[in-house]
């Protein structure tokens, strides 16, 4: 060993001994390995050395010196060198016993990298050991198996992971499953899809669907299938019948809920819940919080099944559920009340979205305080729904409050600012306000811009919208200008076939007409009209439109 | 030196052995001087070390038996080599070469490095026991033995004698050379064997074997019909003859009336070590020597700064900052920074100074002609021992007098300037003797009055400066073989468990003397000691003043841990705006989690800067430097509160929720007692419920298990951000805030800081960019998504190119490893 080794190994194998991640330099004085790297102040001692590169740091406490690692990381990783030394020749129950009892700040990190040198051995004993028996340690196990499966990268399992995958996937006990499913959500965090493919394909292979915990780890697994397999299993899985009362039957259910909705499959998805909801212990106040949730979950879906009625009827019972037994000051109050609000919005009731708002307002604000973005979002929903009222004054108050939140939060340059503005500005165009309207339409375009760049939807809309307003102005040569770059950027993603398109030609040859330049006006109304016949009908209000100016066109 | 005085086997030895062995092995010899042998005993080391090693890695590569690993090595060793580095890797490439079965080296080459053959046989590694004398803290003497190889055993001596730098007397080096000299001849034997490899100068094609040879540092020579060169001139070009016929004696320096007058009347720390040198007839010796004035100079400088201090009834932060940060193991360097921080507080605190003329002195030596040309006489001084007398080889006697001349001036003419230390005499007393402590000569004196210390400064009014513990008498406290030897025992560095001495005469001594201890602790300690303050009693620029310290003290210690980078800090928007967020919540505790590395740390310290802006109070703690695991009786600590302080008697500001005071305590993990702080925690926020009072605590975990539990009854002051369908028991991991890695766009963001960073004295700047990376080695650029590993990628890559793909998965902390035990 070079000495730097030698002392940094040293060092480390003394924290491990006298169970403390901070030693008295004393101690180290009479060490008779490292004493003398210790004892020398001259620049050169490789002591010295690791103080001045910053690997160890000397501190003061009390009057004594004591040293340490400086980077936490490097410590365990070290610490997972000493260890695989120290434990060669014992098995995983003496280790086990052995970092239990060890009071050391760090200990189970170097367990992890001491595994890690284990697998990257090819030796997988110890792992599939702790696997089975130390449950005190999964985030380590975790870790350490995410790690060999890195290393194995996306390639076929070879040599000593045969071993690994035997170990997990045949027979599979509950602790198996739950540190597969660690691992799988862990390769996830790093992105590491193809890795976790692996793991998919063996979990598929292997797992038999005989108990909550297997069949929830198969509905993460056909995440990564096709569609329609995709399908196939959940059907699968949503006609399994397991035990009643079980949290994991609940959960089970709550998942493939949530991957019925993602597939668009809302009528699924409410069995699916509903079978939460049976399997849910009413004598469990933690399940009845867990069923307030499901009934939130079947609000959305009913929604989105377009059964608006039984949606309300659901986010109510998710409601009573969080008063009764929780209180008013439930956290998730705040977001049923946010979704009952928005369904009384889009059934026209704005009386009731307004009340439900502002009890959504009141809950944020005592539990999040004023400066926070669900206060800000939901002031941004009232203004919009007084603008729906034609109570400007109340819309103004809303949208400002909801603006002073944002720009606190997240400076003058963020979307939700955008939006802010943009609001702000369409609000003003309903009032006929038309320069105010103007004038934050271009603040909202400045964000945009800055974020998203002139190529963005966004962008393309919100100069369009600065169009119109100019339109209303009759400042038609601006207008003009507006209407046609969002045109560019529109036809860039849409392509010619499509409604957004139809409408900037139509608003183009507005332009065109009011500035009599008749013939791109004709052209561009043709090409309007062509695309609402196709997207709408002749008979829709704006394809009527569009045949009189060509009428008038025609007759000029 | 006369071939009748050394046995044949030496004699055959320096005719036959390459230069750089049989030189400084000449040398010993010849030398009459044990210190002198013991310095070159490392020199044939180093030559055997770097002669061989060149030669192995030239034979290596052309077996390609060189790992990524080796390469490391051997790239340091190019620029800064050593002789432990040397040996570890010298023994990896005998290795490697073995394995590789392409060419088989003679026996005798593994045998003299202590590599076992599995396959073929070698002549037997022998083994030898050395016996060495230690003195420990208890000052009871030990006999240890050591068993080991010739080669390992040298290098130990190396380390352990020559290494220190302690200049020891002949009686002790002699010693010392009895000691190992069997060992040294052992190698010397085994390198008469290793006769397959013979070396040129490919220059002038002339061997290189013989004591009297010159090289100019381009080698070549032929194993097994192979030819094979190597060149490095800094480390293995000798020069003609200046060590032939060098005599130890008769060198002598002659004295002036300065010389004299610094031997004559200043204080033996100083003089003695100075007439020693001026005495000495070895080149090589007096420059150690005078290496040995100079740093009893700068410690006397600093000694006296620090009394000067101690005695008075001041209390400053900045100066107990700076006597823990550099004089608790102070390196050369370390004694000047504490002095020149030392003065620049007392003056602004308006000290009456005991040695009136010091202040005005520093400023004339220091920091005037370091303001206006950066270097000074002290920088030049410390400059010459780093690069003379640190790793270089004995210089020759040429050499160690142009050396003298162009060094001692220097120290003379700081001496010279110091003439008023003549005026403060240094005198100490038992209880019957007092000793004037001036000049070479120590003389009994009669004390006008007792000492009110037993070693004290005496100006030319009778007044009394006392210096100890910084300056004692060995009697009281060592053994007999200390105290034998040493008049005065000066303070060298201190554990707070032991304190270390060095004597004038070369003389170590270390102590664990409880009074000793005890005395130097107090002092601290009454430094520190402030009446603690009722928060009643403050008016709110006292309070923000308090606040402010606390702050800076905080963050001035994680730039020097370089946890935090002066100016460079990438954004993290998500998590600054959950924490913007918070600021008016009714929750008081927002829990930060990450995994080691991630960048909690800094987000804390931006946050403390961006709360500040935003006018709000703000305390910044660290989890590991809290005296009790409890967060009261720390801010009290901290703050120099009384314990029955309350927040609600503070009249002078109103905390509220929606303008709170927010305590950031960092690392709450590395506590000694974690939970019980973080019970504390969870006891003072229910104590302080509403809001007006908030804690960010970041924690260092990897996942959700690890997060300490809460009882649901804290519930309300737990601030929760948590989406729907969190379905955690512990509340803590329901209501956690997780810092996530870095995105792609944010590590792009803090690899262009780094670059481009010019402030930090640590280059980060590899010659590619995070794009090219990512093209080339995914499995590495995936990791930078850790600011900290981030940071050591850079520091290790400054400068180079592309790393060699290893095929498959690599880990930093490997590379980080890799590297710093290849130094």
């Amino acid at each position: 060993m070079t000495d730097n080794h030698l002392l940094i190994y040293r060092l480390a194998g003394l924290m491990l001994e006298h169970e403390q991640h901070i030693l008295p330099v004393d101690l180290l004085f009479d060490d008779d390995q490292i004493g003398d790297f210790v004892k020398s102040i001259q620049i050169d001692s490789p002591y010295q050395q690791m103080l001045i590169e910053g690997v160890l740091t000397e501190s003061v406490k009390e009057e004594k010196l004591f040293v340490s690692f400086t980077v936490e990381g490097y410590f365990h990783y070290v610490l997972g060198m000493v260890m695989e030394s120290q434990f060669a020749n014992h098995s995983a129950q003496d280790i086990h016993h052995k970092v239990s009892c060890n009071q050391l700040n760090g200990i189970t990190e170097g367990l992890k990298h001491f595994l890690i040198r284990e697998t990257d051995n090819q030796k997988f004993d110890t792992l599939l050991w702790f696997v089975d028996f130390g449950k005190n340690f999964k985030n380590v196990i975790v870790d350490s198996l995410s790690y060999a499966y890195l290393k194995i990268g996306d390639r076929s399992p070879v040599g000593g992971t045969i071993e690994l995958t035997k170990g997990l996937f045949e027979n599979p006990t509950d602790s198996d499953i739950e540190i597969i499913d660690s691992v799988l959500d862990r390769l996830e965090k790093l992105q590491k899809n193809s890795v976790s493919k692996q793991i998919i394909h063996e979990v598929l292979h292997y797992i038999k669907t005989d108990s909550p915990q297997k069949a929830g780890l198969f509905v993460k697994a056909i995440q990564y299938l096709k569609s329609d397999e995709k399908i196939e299993k959940l059907d699968r899985l949503t006609s399994l019948d397991f035990d009643n009362g079980d949290p994991e039957t609940v959960k089970l259910y709550q998942n493939i809920g949530s991957e019925w909705n993602t597939l668009g499959q809302y009528s699924k998805a409410i069995a699916a819940y509903n079978k939460a909801i049976a399997a849910v212990d009413p004598q469990n106040i933690r399940q009845i919080e867990i069923s307030a949730e499901i009934y939130n979950n079947l609000g959305n879906a009913f929604k989105y099944n377009g059964q608006f009625d039984e949606s309300l009827s659901h986010f109510n019972k998710s409601l009573d559920i969080y008063i009764s037994h929780f209180g008013e000051g439930h956290v998730a109050l705040g977001t049923t009340y946010g979704n009952l609000a928005l369904n009384y919005q889009e059934q026209d009731n704005l009386e009731k979205a307004m009340h439900y708002y502002e009890k959504a307002i009141m809950l944020e604000e005592r539990l999040h305080g004023y400066y926070h973005p669900n206060i800000a979002i939901t002031y941004n929903n009232l203004g919009t729904l007084s603008v729906e009222q034609l109570n400007f004054t109340m819309a103004k108050v809303y949208y400002e409050k909801s603006l002073k939140i944002f720009l606190s939060i997240f400076g003058p340059i963020h979307q939700w600012v955008a939006t802010a503005y943009n609001n702000i500005s369409l609000m003003h165009i309903k009032e006929k306000n038309f320069s105010l309207g103007l004038e934050y339409g271009n603040k909202a375009l400045i964000i945009i811009e800055t974020l998203f760049g002139t190529k963005h939807p966004w962008y393309a809309t919100t100069i369009s919208n600065i169009g119109g307003i100019s339109l209303e102005l009759r400042e038609f040569n601006k207008a003009l200008v507006n209407f046609t770059q969002g045109l560019e950027i529109k036809l860039e993603l849409y392509g010619e076939d499509n409604l957004n398109i139809g409408y900037s030609y139509y608003n183009i040859g507005k332009c065109h007409y009011e500035l009599k330049n008749y013939h791109p006006a004709r052209l561009h109304y043709h090409k309007a009209w062509t695309i609402f016949k196709n997207a709408l009908s002749e008979n829709h209000s704006i394809s009527k439109k569009t045949q009189d100016y060509l009428t008038k066109l025609n007759d000029l | 030196m006369e071939p009748s005085d050394i046995n044949p086997q030496l004699l055959q030895a320096i005719a036959e052995l390459p230069v750089h062995i049989s030189q400084p092995l000449y040398r010993i010899y010849d030398s009459k001087l044990y210190f002198k042998k013991l310095h070159l005993v490392s020199d044939l080391l180093i030559g055997c070390f770097r002669l061989y090693g060149h030669a192995l890695i030239q034979i290596a590569r052309k077996e390609n038996s060189i790992s990524e690993s080796l390469e490391l090595s051997i790239e340091t060793l190019l620029s800064k080599d050593s002789h432990g580095l040397w040996n570890t890797t010298i023994i990896k490439l005998l290795q490697e070469i073995e394995k590789a079965e392409s060419i088989s080296l003679s026996p005798e080459i593994f045998t003299l490095f202590g590599v076992t053959l599995k396959k073929r046989k070698q002549p037997v590694i022998k083994q030898f026991t050395v016996k060495n004398t230690v003195i420990d803290s208890t000052g009871k003497k030990q006999l240890i033995d050591t068993t080991n190889t010739p080669l390992e055993l040298l290098i130990n001596f190396r380390n352990k004698y020559v290494g220190h730098g302690t200049v020891y007397s002949e009686e002790e080096s002699h010693k010392i050379f009895l000691v190992y000299e069997n060992v040294l001849l052992e190698l010397i034997n085994l390198l008469n064997q290793c006769k397959d490899f013979q070396f040129l100068d490919s220059e002038n094609k002339i061997t290189l074997h013989g004591y009297d040879k010159i090289c100019s540092g381009k080698i070549e020579f032929s194993y097994d019909g192979n030819r094979y060169q190597f060149e490095s001139v800094e480390q293995l070009s000798i020069e003609v003859g200046e060590y032939l016929n060098e005599s130890d004696s008769g060198n002598l320096v002659s004295e002036d009336n300065t010389d004299k007058n610094i031997i004559q009347t200043y204080p033996y720390v100083i003089a003695h070590p100075y007439k020693r040198a001026l005495e000495e007839t070895d080149g090589y010796k007096r420059l150690h020597l005078l290496k040995e004035t100079f740093l009893n100079y700068l410690k006397y400088v600093g000694l006296i700064t620090a009394s000067e201090y101690f005695n008075s009834d001041l209390k400053i932060g900045e100066i107990n900052r700076a006597f823990k940060n550099y004089l608790f193991r102070p390196q050369f360097g370390h004694w000047n920074a504490f002095v020149r921080s030392a003065i620049k507080a007392l003056i602004e605190n308006k000290h009456h100074w005991f040695v009136a003329e010091l202040p005005e002195y520093y400023d004339e030596i220091e920091t005037r002609p370091y303001a206006k040309n950066g270097i000074t006489d002290i920088g030049k001084l410390i400059e010459f021992r780093n690069h003379y007398l640190g790793h270089g080889t004995v210089p020759s006697e040429k050499q160690c007098k142009q050396l003298w001349a162009d060094y001692f001036p220097l120290l003379k003419g700081l001496l010279q300037k110091m003439a008023f230390c003549k005026n403060y005499t240094i005198v100490s007393s038992d209880k019957t003797i007092a000793w004037r402590l001036m000049g070479d000569e120590i003389t009994q004196v009669n004390l006008r009055q007792k000492l009110k210390s037993n070693i004290a400064m005496l100006n030319n009014h009778n007044e009394e400066l006392s210096i100890v513990p910084f300056f004692i008498l060995p009697g009281e406290y060592f053994i007999k073989e200390v105290s034998e030897r040493a008049k005065l025992m000066v303070y060298e560095q201190n554990t707070g468990s032991r304190i270390v001495f060095f004597s004038p005469e070369s003389v170590h001594g270390e102590t664990n003397n409880e009074r000793v201890l005890e005395q130097l602790n107090l002092m601290i300690r009454e430094k520190e000691k402030q009446e603690p303050v009722d928060i009643k009693n403050l008016n709110e620029s006292a309070w923000k003043a308090l606040l402010k310290e606390n702050n800076e003290a905080t963050l001035q210690s994680l730039l020097n841990e370089k946890k935090v980078i002066k100016g460079i800090y990438q954004e993290r928007q998500d998590a600054e705006i959950a924490l913007r967020s918070w600021i008016g919540a009714r929750a008081g505790l927002f829990f930060l989690s990450a995994e080691a590395g991630s960048g909690k740390t800094n987000l804390l310290v931006e946050m403390s800067r961006q709360y500040g802006e935003r006018g709000f109070d703000t305390i910044l703690l660290r989890g590991n430097r809290f005296r009790t695991p409890d967060i009261w009786e720390e801010l009290c600590y901290r703050l120099n509160l009384t314990p029955d302080s309350s927040f609600e008697d503070a009249g002078f500001v109103k905390y509220e929720q929606e303008n709170p005071l927010l305590i950031l305590i960092d690392g709450a993990n590395e506590n000694s007692n974690s939970k019980a702080l973080f019970d504390s925690i969870l006891t003072f926020l229910e104590k302080y419920k509403g809001g007006h009072i908030k804690i960010v605590l970041s924690w260092r975990v990897n996942t959700k298990s690890e997060l300490p539990k809460a009882d649901d009854k804290y519930e309300s002051i737990i601030y929760s951000d948590a989406k729907e369908g969190d379905r955690e028991e512990n509340i803590i991991a329901r209501s956690c805030y997780w810092l996530k890695p870095l995105n792609k766009v944010e590590v792009e963001g803090a690899w262009n800081k780094y670059v481009n960073d010019k402030q930090d004295k640590v280059r980060r700047k590899p010659n590619f960019s995070y794009e090219e990376l990512t093209y080339h080695d995914r499995s590495l650029s995936d990791q930078l998504d850790n600011p900290l590993l981030l940071r050591l990628f850079l520091e290790l890559n400054n400068g180079k190119g592309l790393p060699k793909s290893r095929g498959g998965f690599i880990s930093i902390w490997s590379l980080y490893h890799e590297k710093l035990i290849s130094q």
